[in-house]
């Protein structure tokens, strides 16, 4: 019997060989030429030697002090009606957002700017892809507020216990500057867009949500569609 | 065992449904008295007037609203109003209960940044006995419990294609358990034998036979070799590479349940070179309102609040100070060698992510799913066809536009736009 035990031992260390053989997916596993997969500079998302001021190992760094955005235009009182200034980094440079300070820039915001873009069909067809994309989720197709997130297919509720409003009800009341702050910085319960979508980006997906709300496009303000009633509901509004 | 199983499962499901039969029955004869044509009208007004702000059984901008009625005839009378009333007041305009100081409105008026609306002249009297009827019942008359989306797509746990170590040791365990069988049963042969007074000559034992011993050569150098070629080949390759990630974060919760588009949250895809691992802010989007997760509850989501500094009890960004990024892990990793860009393929190739991803919208930790190999590069250079008639990347390539409507090519491969010159991708 021990004889025969003792002749199992290569059978099992073939067995060990063998089962070691088998990859890990939890390692990436080896490579041919470190330095050549892994350069010196860094790319993308991944973690870099040096800490940040914050302690972090983050390869994403803030640009130097007084760099310039591409595309930047300079705050000036005479190019402020210039579109190319209104589509510029503006918004990023010139608005703040704060939960203090949300009401007071919402209001300035929906003075102050004014839609740059022209209303075509490709701006109004991609404004609805990249609708389809952000938007959906919460606001629906429609725009009724009924998202996946919010209302279930079968009629439950989702996980996303606020409804947005109805762009029908709601988007007449609004200054088109008042939307774009909004897509930017976000309200309440709805964030901010103002990091996944460029200027013009936001531009054409207000563009595509007036469409579905059925507000004529170059209305530029809320005063033309709304009426007696909704003028009230806005006052309102503003006192929120 | 199987049967066994069965039954047992049938079992679960038969006493899942009876309780869900005497659940809705309870539910239909606790609220028998409510009136479904109110209920339903303070619904409607509920979801076009109040539920971007409030939920009747959750916090958002304003507080849950369930029990205010109560809470509100705790408030006591005051000049000569119940509880009740003053809570119309508010609903109605809620500066006139603030400026009359009913004492609960004030505290409810400090105790929220955000502050309400105004609905006098949109809601009448009656409409707010609606809306606070459905809000006490929300649950009255709830859609069936079918409509619940399962918790996770389908579960895709075991990494590539590769078999796990557990599954060769287990093959071999039963290799030697084979073994030392035949050996038991011919030690017995030989005992019932010797008993019997049959003397046998000692006979060769099978692994000490030549022809044994070189079918075992041959086979050891066959799989040896094949061994050899196969790690070689995957050398530097990530297929099936499926790392523990900091956040159990599920694809197919997120793109597979709740159908949420793959550029929502990765949208330099279709921007630029990388694409992105979406910061928190993006992730905030959402679970500033989600704080509870179908699987894990509340304590995934809490890492996500603890890495951008949310305090979800004030609903404010009060702890930004102590903030740190999740340190996710990269699964696709190309040598600095090869360039590639996913917007060029996103945008001009319009290729799907499920073509180079797999299916992510099923997986609940992701993979990689392609061997990410210069072959399979090329494989998919040489078959794909260009969407090329009406994509104005394509305009300037004359030569071929000329040569597709002279018939002299009858289709455009990436590869007959130049996608398997070595310069493309290596420079």
């Amino acid at each position: 019997m021990r004889n025969q035990i003792i002749k199992l031992i290569p059978v099992a260390a073939i067995a060990l060989i063998l089962a070691s053989c088998g990859r890990d997916a939890k390692t990436p596993g080896r490579i041919y030429m470190p330095d050549m997969t892994y350069s010196n500079s860094y790319k993308a998302y991944v973690a870099s030697d040096v800490p940040t001021p914050e302690g972090n190992l983050m390869s994403a760094r803030y640009p130097a002090a007084k760099t310039i955005p591409y595309g930047y235009i300079p705050n000036d009182s005479a190019v402020r009606s210039n579109p190319a200034y209104l589509m510029s980094y503006m918004a990023k440079n010139h608005y703040t957002h704060s939960a203090e300070k949300w009401q007071e820039e919402f209001d300035r915001a929906g003075k102050e700017i004014k839609d740059p873009l022209a209303y075509t069909d490709d701006n109004k067809s991609e404004g609805a892809r990249l609708y389809n994309i952000n938007c959906t989720p919460c606001h629906g197709t429609k725009g009724d507020g009924a998202g996946q997130l919010v209302e279930l297919p079968g009629g439950g509720d989702g996980p996303f216990t606020s409804r947005p409003p109805d762009y029908k009800t709601r988007l007449p009341l609004e200054n088109d500057g008042n939307i774009f702050y909004v897509v930017s910085y976000g309200k309440n319960m709805m964030g901010g867009y103002g990091f996944q979508l460029s200027v013009k980006e936001r531009w054409q997906v207000i563009h595509y949500i007036k469409s579905i709300a059925g507000i004529n496009g170059d209305d530029n303000g809320a005063g033309a569609t709304a009426s007696a009633a909704t003028d009230k509901g806005k006052k309102d509004d503003k006192k929120k | 065992m199987i049967l066994e199983h069965h039954a047992q499962a049938s079992k679960k499901l038969s006493l899942t449904t009876l309780l869900t039969v005497f659940l809705c029955l309870g539910m239909l004869v606790a609220h028998a008295e409510i009136d479904k044509a109110k209920w339903s009208e303070g619904k409607a007004l509920f979801k076009s007037n109040c539920a971007a702000c409030h939920n009747p059984t959750a916090d958002g901008t304003g507080p849950a609203l369930k029990g205010a009625t109560a809470r509100w005839d705790g408030g006591g009378s005051y000049q000569g109003k119940t509880g009740t009333q003053w809570l119309h007041v508010w609903i109605n305009n809620w500066h006139d209960a603030v400026n009359a100081k009913y004492p609960y409105a004030v505290a409810m008026r400090s105790s929220r940044p955000a502050e309400m609306n105004v609905f006098a002249g949109v809601l009448k009297d009656a409409d707010i006995d609606n809306i606070l009827l459905y809000v006490e019942n929300s649950d009255a008359f709830a859609a069936p419990a079918a409509a619940a989306p399962a918790a996770g797509g389908g579960s895709a746990q075991s990494g590539g294609n590769a078999p796990g170590a557990s599954l060769y040791i287990f093959v071999l365990f039963l290799i030697v358990l084979v073994a030392i069988l035949i050996g038991v049963t011919n030690r017995l042969d030989q005992i019932i034998d010797e008993k019997k007074g049959i003397v046998t000559a000692p006979k060769t034992r099978f692994y000490k036979k030549p022809n044994f011993i070189v079918a075992v050569i041959l086979v050891l150098i066959v799989y040896c070799g094949y061994a050899t070629v196969d790690w070689g080949v995957h050398l530097g390759r990530q297929q099936g590479y499926q790392p523990d990630q900091p956040i159990k974060f599920s694809h197919a919760l997120h793109a597979g349940t709740h159908k949420i588009d793959c550029q929502y949250c990765h949208q330099t895809a279709y921007k630029g070179k990388n694409s992105n691992i979406p910061s928190l802010n993006t992730c905030m989007n959402c679970h500033k309102n989600v704080s509870k997760g179908p699987k894990y509850g509340t304590e995934e989501i809490a890492k996500i609040y603890a890495a951008v500094g949310w305090d979800p009890a004030t609903k404010t960004y009060a702890n930004a100070a102590s903030a740190k990024p999740v340190e996710w892990v990269r699964i696709h990793n190309l040598p600095d060698h090869v360039y590639f860009n996913h917007s060029q393929h996103v945008n001009a190739g319009k290729v799907q992510c499920q073509t180079c991803h797999g299916p992510v919208e099923t997986m609940d930790q992701v993979y990689q799913y392609s061997p990410l190999s210069m072959g399979w590069c090329i494989n998919c250079h040489r078959q794909t066809e260009v969407q090329f008639a009406s994509n104005n990347y394509y305009s300037t390539y004359e030569k071929i536009h000329q040569d597709l409507k002279n018939k002299t090519i009858d289709k455009v491969t990436v590869e007959t736009i130049g996608g398997t010159e070595c310069q493309k991708c290596h420079y």
